[in-house]
């Protein structure tokens, strides 16, 4: 379904290499950046091999700056790969990345909704855009708002939601094609425990449909909860794979948060 | 095409849901023009009327002399002979004009003795001044014409030859020439300004911007083709930046025609159906390679205020161009310069209204040089939409 292939990514003269933290970076500049005379180079992803099964909820673990976003991009096509390649329904993310685009819905941390639109007319306009009939987009968002429970803010403006309404909006974005494969980074930012309560039961929703979701999160109940398998990166590499018991198993660990600490070689509290 | 179609309604459907965006893009430039042409025409006769009401204080050491001379003037005058200091007074306009003779009864005397010397002071800061100035100038050659008249009648000859000779004068230019020479210095002017003005709030706000407010990725991640979020962006920004050119342009062509003075012959002259045409043309093409230019300055920068700054160096170049174009005489003979992309409109709007014919050559290669550059500017475009060196590129 989805595999990622010996997979590398280099930043150069990089300031911002995954979303715009510094702080994210600073955990990268410890081994992963080099300097040669005035550039410099951040390795953000260091020869990652994975593979995601149809169907499955995957876990894409790690502490801020690992590599996570920067994986998720590479796979939803905004950036290119430095080395291997990534896998998507047998295509591959460079060369078919606008065919792989249409099987997507990719929500990120570092997306933003702004302007006078509200939305409903954000949810037509990408609906439009992948050419979904008009009478069937009608429905689908009203399917949409209702289930992510956004009545009440469909019609308002997006420069006057709160995060969570943005969230919510930005979650229907990236759901309004009924792709095949759903990547979400960090899905309940800035939610509150009702709200994401109905997301997280939104991506089962989507799984029992036979939808594939790729969730990175560095919440680890969530991953515990939701995830069928899981990768766990730390300054671009993998070390540790498969599914939570076989984390726990590997750790010694009788809960993922702990098993991560374990992992990182930080004590938990 | 459909895509490029869907993210262009989506980006006038933004914009008109912001009644003071539209406010400001659409109906201010009108109402300043026309508010700014109707104050200068106010300022201009209130100054006339104040001009005309004023009672000029002239000061003078000979008060004969100075009534002989300001008798025959239409404003009121006031004769003051005492003074503490001339300069002073002038400045503090207690005085408008100073006029110190040296000995002499009247007028007459000064004209025939060179050695005598007639010292006049005013203030050039002040109109007031300024404009007496200039009646008593014009005062004094009448009363040196009269006597010269009266002088060869003295001595038997005719006086007739102080006056200019039976002159016909006749202006062969035509009311199209003489309307369009006036439009052909001002038009490129205007366009080239309201062009790129109006292209950079909005253009830069829709990319660059995106960039900043983290918009774009959304659109990104999309199964949309760049050349097609290239091609929306473009013609987003070259539809607004047109519909803003030409209500600044109407705004001020009504001011200037109307409001302000008259356009020597017909102005409307200048507007023939061909004539529209092709000025349609080269500015469609124009405003297509401005929008092209301002999208990928903005998707090269940072950040909106990165973008103004990349721009600002290619508009003080096309506004020197504009400058040159108000010259009467420049761009009227075809350079080098219709080779260049964007800069070439000027040269041919300008040759447009200035010659007799349609310069047709011209227009063609204007149009041909800057919709290549527009499709060479496309496809960078799309491909820097392809490119995460520059779609992530912030300042954040």
């Amino acid at each position: 379904m989805i595999r990622f292939n010996g997979v590398s990514k280099v930043f150069h003269n990089a300031k911002n290499p995954a979303k715009g933290s510094q702080a994210g970076l600073a955990g990268l500049l410890g081994k992963g950046k080099k300097t040669d005379g005035k550039k410099s180079t951040v390795t953000a992803l260091d020869h990652i091999s994975f593979e995601v099964k149809k169907g499955r909820i995957f876990g894409l673990l790690g502490p801020n700056g690992a590599g996570k976003t920067t994986a998720l991009r590479i796979l939803s096509t905004l950036i290119r790969p430095s080395e291997g390649n990534v896998d998507v329904l047998g295509l591959d993310t460079v060369r078919d990345s606008q065919k792989i685009r249409q099987n997507l819905g990719f929500l990120s941390s570092d997306m933003n909704l702004s302007g006078n639109l509200s939305a409903r007319d954000f949810l037509l306009f990408f609906g439009r855009l992948n050419h979904i009939e008009e009478g069937q987009l009608k429905s689908r968002v009203e399917e949409l708002s209702k289930y992510l429970e956004m009545e009440k803010f469909m019609d308002r403006r997006v420069s006057t939601y709160s995060t969570g309404m943005k969230q919510k909006t930005l979650i229907a974005i990236a759901l309004i094609h009924e792709p095949d494969i759903v990547i979400f980074d960090e899905p309940t930012n800035g939610l509150d425990i009702m709200t994401s309560r109905v997301v997280l039961n939104y991506l089962r929703d989507l799984k029992a449909r036979g939808k594939t979701i790729i969730l990175s999160t560095h919440i680890m109940t969530v991953a515990q909860k939701m995830c069928d398998d899981m990768v766990i990166i730390n300054k671009g590499k993998i070390i540790a794979e498969g599914t939570v018991k076989d984390i726990l198993e590997k750790t010694q660990k009788e809960d993922l948060e702990d098993a991560f600490f374990e992992l990182m070689g930080v004590d938990a509290v | 095409m459909k895509d490029t179609l869907t993210i262009l309604r989506k980006e006038f459907a933004n914009l008109f849901k912001d009644k003071r965006t539209v406010f400001s893009i659409l109906f201010l430039p009108m109402i300043i023009f026309i508010a700014v042409f109707f104050f200068m025409n106010m300022m201009m006769q209130q100054e006339e009327e104040k001009l005309e009401q004023t009672v000029y204080n002239i000061y003078t050491n000979n008060p004969k002399i100075m009534e002989q001379i300001t008798q025959g003037l239409n404003q009121s005058v006031n004769i003051i002979t005492q003074t503490d200091n001339i300069q002073e007074a002038l400045r503090d306009s207690t005085i408008h004009l100073a006029v110190v003779f040296d000995n002499g009864n009247s007028f007459e005397d000064f004209l025939t003795d060179k050695t005598k010397q007639i010292k006049m002071y005013s203030y050039s800061e002040s109109s007031v001044s300024s404009n007496i100035r200039n009646s008593v100038n014009y005062s004094m050659n009448q009363l040196r014409d009269q006597y010269l008249r009266e002088e060869l009648e003295d001595n038997g000859m005719s006086a007739s030859i102080l006056d200019m000779p039976n002159l016909v004068q006749e202006n062969v230019a035509t009311e199209k020439e003489m309307a369009g020479g006036i439009f052909g210095s001002i038009l490129p002017y205007m366009l080239v300004i309201y062009l790129f003005s109006a292209s950079f709030g909005i253009g830069f706000d829709t990319t660059a911007g995106e960039k900043e407010r983290q918009t774009l990725t959304i659109l990104l991640s999309n199964q949309v083709s760049r050349t097609s979020i290239a091609w929306a962006k473009i013609l987003y920004i070259m539809i607004m930046n047109i519909v803003t050119a030409t209500i600044s342009v109407i705004a001020f062509s009504i001011g200037f025609t109307t409001i302000l003075t008259d356009v020597p012959g017909n102005a409307m002259a200048a507007f023939t159906p061909a004539t529209i045409a092709m000025l349609l043309f080269v500015t469609l093409t124009m405003a297509v390679l401005v929008a092209a230019i301002i999208v990928v300055v903005g998707i090269f920068a940072r950040s909106v205020k990165e973008a103004s700054s990349y721009a600002m160096p290619i508009y003080i170049v096309v506004i020197i161009f504009g400058i040159m174009s108000l010259q009467p005489e420049a761009f009227k003979e075809t350079s080098s310069i219709i080779f260049i992309p964007l800069i070439n409109g000027i040269l041919t709007l300008k040759q447009l209204f200035t010659s007799p014919e349609l310069p047709m050559m011209n227009i063609g290669i204007t149009l041909l040089i800057n919709l290549a550059a527009t499709g060479v500017l496309v496809f960078l475009a799309s491909k820097m939409f392809s490119n995460e060196k520059y779609v992530f590129r912030t300042e954040s």
